[in-house]
């Protein structure tokens, strides 16, 4: 029970300060803020820890990394649902608001006035640019080597796990 | 290997299991990949468990309890799961994926007029339908739409109380 609680015990202390955080003035860069706080946490945590308490947290090296890899897998799991905490997800508002329509149903007419994507085409050709993934000249959208790289990984992973071509 | 070694690395053997599982189920199936990614996930976790049991029969009654050693190695594959899950997602859902991926088919170069004409809002909210859908979550009779599940929607509560609590509530970021 000792190695689940610590693990747990660190996530809430995470969880905590990202709250706070977020409640006082959300970081501009919230996934980049989420990282640095899970990072953080255990960093610092653990050698103040160990300096006060008498007994060892962990027996073992072995214990150390098993109660690390938890802490690390579960705070991975928190950031991939944070994208959707953040920012709407068209899908899930597609469900709330047929849920929402009841037995009736609802017509396509009705959901393309009522789910808007905030995101639009250009907000994301825009952030692409901003990540340098793509330049725009002359009404022409074309991908850097940074992009044309991550276009590769992403075809390569489609390839070897046959996925579809999504969006 | 000795036994504690072997439950640390149990989730992370389970992990391997889950990706080579995936690959290989994809291509026997004919390209079923929901399917593939249950049997992936349900390999991956059995692995985990295994090599769990062989950690704990190298060190009899050497190990802690229950908790630290099946449910810690348990959840963290779980977790480590998700995240595999969460990838292969992305690559079926994200808009700037495909937008990325497409232009690499075209050779590197697009008009952005091409680009727009891809990607109206009427073919976004199709595709999205299509996938609820298939996916179980809703449905279509005599042109409405209908809940089908209600495991989608008790997410999307649940994601909408945490934005709650988390985000503040101001500029419009919520809505």
């Amino acid at each position: 029970m000792r190695l689940f609680l610590v693990g747990l015990l660190l996530l809430l202390l995470a969880l905590f300060v990202h709250i706070i955080m977020w409640r006082v003035r959300p970081p501009r860069r919230s996934i980049r803020a989420l990282l640095c706080i899970f990072a953080a946490t255990p960093l610092v945590t653990i050698p103040i820890y160990s300096l006060i308490a008498p007994l060892a947290a962990f027996a073992d090296a072995s214990e150390a990394v098993r109660t690390l890899l938890f802490y690390a897998s579960c705070s991975l799991v928190y950031v991939v649902l944070y994208s959707a905490i953040e920012s709407r997800s068209p899908s899930l508002a597609i469900v709330s608001y047929v849920a929402s329509c009841g037995s009736a149903g609802c017509a396509e007419a009705d959901l393309a006035d009522h789910i808007t994507d905030d995101e639009g085409i250009s907000a994301r050709i825009a952030a692409m640019k901003a990540t340098q993934m793509i330049v725009v000249s002359d009404e022409q959208c074309t991908l850097t080597p940074a992009g044309r790289r991550w276009a590769e990984l992403f075809e390569f992973a489609s390839a070897i796990f046959r996925l579809p071509l999504g969006g | 290997m000795n036994g504690p070694w072997t439950i640390t690395i149990a989730p992370l053997a389970g992990l391997a299991l889950t990706v080579l599982a995936q690959i290989m189920v994809v291509r026997v199936s004919g390209g079923k990949v929901g399917a593939s990614i249950i049997i992936g996930m349900l390999g991956g976790l059995a692995a985990t468990l295994a090599t769990i049991g062989l950690g704990r029969a190298e060190t009899y009654g050497a190990t802690g309890g229950f908790v630290d050693i099946w449910l810690l190695g348990g959840a963290t594959y779980l977790a480590f799961a998700f995240g595999f899950w969460a990838f292969l997602n992305l690559n079926i859902t994200s808009m700037r994926i495909r937008m990325l991926r497409q232009l690499l088919r075209a050779g590197g170069h697009m008009a952005l007029s091409d680009m727009a004409v891809s990607y109206t809002p009427a073919e976004r909210l199709r595709r999205r339908l299509e996938r609820l859908e298939k996916g179980g979550q809703i449905m279509c009779e005599d042109g409405r739409w209908r809940l089908r599940s209600w495991q989608v929607l008790a997410v999307a509560h649940c994601v909408e109380a945490w934005r709650g609590f988390v985000l503040p509530c101001r500029d419009g970021q919520r809505s």
